[in-house]
């Protein structure tokens, strides 16, 4: 064994990593005859004994009360926003409603805003004293006897007999990747039953953000960091079903299509643009905010809501492909846009939305 | 820093409302986040912003906490994502390492100021991917698996880099250790 091979050992069993314990065994008695190897093992002690930089003793206190300080309001208007936009697409749609009421009642789902006032609801419930905080003083004590504890068990128990084989259950745990929202349920065209979400479940909805208007669906966790990737603007989204949302950069990937956002772990999340194909071009789905996985897109705002099922006034039937009705603005051409109504089959990129969705190359 | 599994029961029910809960982790954990600030940018200003900030992103994403020994992981991942974000965004810059022996803590024991300042002055001088896989283990606690997965090398990378910086670590240490 060459000394690289043996401090190297020693510093992985300092991590309390698996080693095997006969090379240990091999590691620690060359340490103790090697002159250099020595010397490594004196500057571990030495650094084992070192006292990282200790932060002021109020900064914790500080900073946890002002992280409920900028957190807590937001979650509130949130929360208020949503049930305001409820309310205002109750009204909505009782001023619009020409279709027959059994009809409507029968087949349309919730509209997409009353999923988000199930949905945007803070998950955090309300806070509780329960008066047990250990005082900074308690903490500190604990922490100079761990660091004390550290110094004399750290270097010392490698060299130690008996704890070279010492099982490392409690260091081997996998750790759990922080998911975005419930995980990836939106496979095909989104297509999760909105009646899960009326009962108020967990988010069950599309995994959807906006971006510019345009929409975008969660593809899975990347290795990217935002150091390297290029910012290209923000987004308005919580990232899940459940808080409140919030500005975030977003990044345009190395495959050009994609963006990137970062979540509140700090994970790189990717999403693609979702499509359809008409007519053999591409076209997008543009959508009002969506700020909230589980939010079904919309017509965006310069696109009238039809007030009857067969789009008009707004729409007029275009074609008819593979079973989906698509539509395109009266006096217009397909070529601004197209639309397509409730109720598109599984297999549609719009299936499962209860809303028009509009479509533009 | 208590046992991975308590912090990952504060961290639940912190996030479950337990007002107490939270700030019991936030004064378990802000030593750690306070240390990797203070190697990352040598002054106690911009650590202080970091852990503000880091405790604002982990409060906000507490909803999202799935629970298990993740915390750890994660609130590694959000510190240093922090740094990262205000060196990039240009707000704070780290101090040389020579200009940053003033805002050295001072522990009271004596004979641990000299060797705590130097112990400080050789971590700031490793290579960032060094100290960065160093703080992973050594502050936060990370296993060379978890350490990996945040920052996104294999784990045999990860034991090569503290390797290497317990190696230029000790190096540096060694006459202090011999008069210790
Ligand atoms: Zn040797």
């Amino acid at each position: 064994m060459d000394c690289i091979q043996a401090q190297e050992l020693i510093s992985t069993a300092l991590d309390r990593e698996p080693v095997d314990p006969q090379a240990l065994a091999e590691a620690k008695s060359h340490c103790r005859e090697c002159a250099d190897c020595v010397r490594f093992v004196r500057g571990l002690a030495a650094l084992q004994r070192a006292i990282p930089p200790e932060p002021p003793a109020e900064l914790a206190n500080a900073a946890a009360k002002r992280a409920r300080e900028v957190v807590d309001p937001e979650r509130e208007a949130a929360a208020q926003a949503a049930a305001a936009a409820a309310e205002a697409a109750v009204v909505a749609e009782a001023a619009a409603g020409e279709q027959p009421a059994e009809a409507a009642a029968a087949t349309a789902p919730l509209p997409a805003v009353e999923i988000t006032a199930q949905d945007v609801r803070p998950k955090i419930a309300p806070r509780r004293r329960t008066g047990a905080i250990i005082g900074w003083a308690a903490a500190a004590a604990v922490l100079v006897l761990f660091g004390a504890w550290a110094a004399v068990a750290g270097v010392r128990a490698i060299f130690a007999p008996r704890e070279a084989g010492a099982p490392q259950t409690a260091q081997t745990e996998r750790s759990v990747p922080l998911q975005p929202g419930t995980g990836d349920t939106a496979t095909e065209g989104g297509a999760t039953a909105p009646q899960a979400q009326q009962k108020g479940e967990e988010s069950a909805g599309p995994q959807y953000v906006d971006f510019d208007g345009t929409v975008y669906r969660f593809q899975s966790e990347t290795g990217e960091s935002s150091a390297t990737a290029q910012r290209i603007g923000t987004a308005l989204t919580s990232l899940d079903g459940g808080s409140a949302a919030t500005s975030r950069d977003v990044y345009g990937s190395r495959g050009g299509e994609m963006i990137l956002i970062a979540n509140d772990a700090g994970v790189m999340l990717s999403f693609a643009p979702v499509t359809r194909q008409y007519g053999g071009v591409t076209y997008r789905l543009r959508s009002t905010a969506i700020p909230a996985f589980g939010v079904w897109p919309a017509l965006p705002q310069n696109v009238a809501q039809p007030t009857a099922a067969d789009g008009s006034p707004t729409f007029v039937v275009e074609a008819d492909e593979g079973g989906v009705t698509v539509y395109r603005l009266a006096g217009s051409s397909a070529r601004e846009g197209i639309a397509v109504g409730p109720g598109s089959p599984q297999s549609d990129p719009a299936a499962g939305n209860p809303n028009w969705t509009w479509w533009t190359p | 820093m208590r046992d991975r599994e308590a912090s990952a029961r504060l961290a639940e029910a912190a996030r479950d409302g337990d007002e107490a809960a939270f700030e019991t982790l936030v004064r378990e954990h802000t030593p750690a986040v306070w240390a990797h600030a203070m190697r990352f940018f040598g002054d106690s200003s911009a650590a202080e912003d970091v852990v503000q900030e880091v405790w604002i992103h982990v409060y906000r994403g507490l909803p999202q906490f799935q629970g298990g020994a993740a915390f750890s992981t994660w609130l590694f991942r959000v510190t240093r994502n922090v740094c990262v974000d205000m060196l990039r965004s240009g707000s704070r810059r780290p101090v040389p390492v020579d200009a940053f022996e003033r805002d050295v803590p001072v522990p009271d024991e004596s004979g641990a100021v000299d060797l705590s300042a130097s112990v400080e002055r050789a971590i700031r001088a490793l290579a960032p991917e060094d100290r960065d896989a160093f703080g992973a283990v050594a502050l936060f606690g990370l296993t060379y698996a978890e350490a990996a997965e945040s920052l996104g090398v294999p784990a045999g990378t990860v034991k090569s880099r503290v390797f290497r910086a317990r190696r230029a670590i000790a190096a540096s240490l060694d006459d202090q250790a011999g008069g210790a």
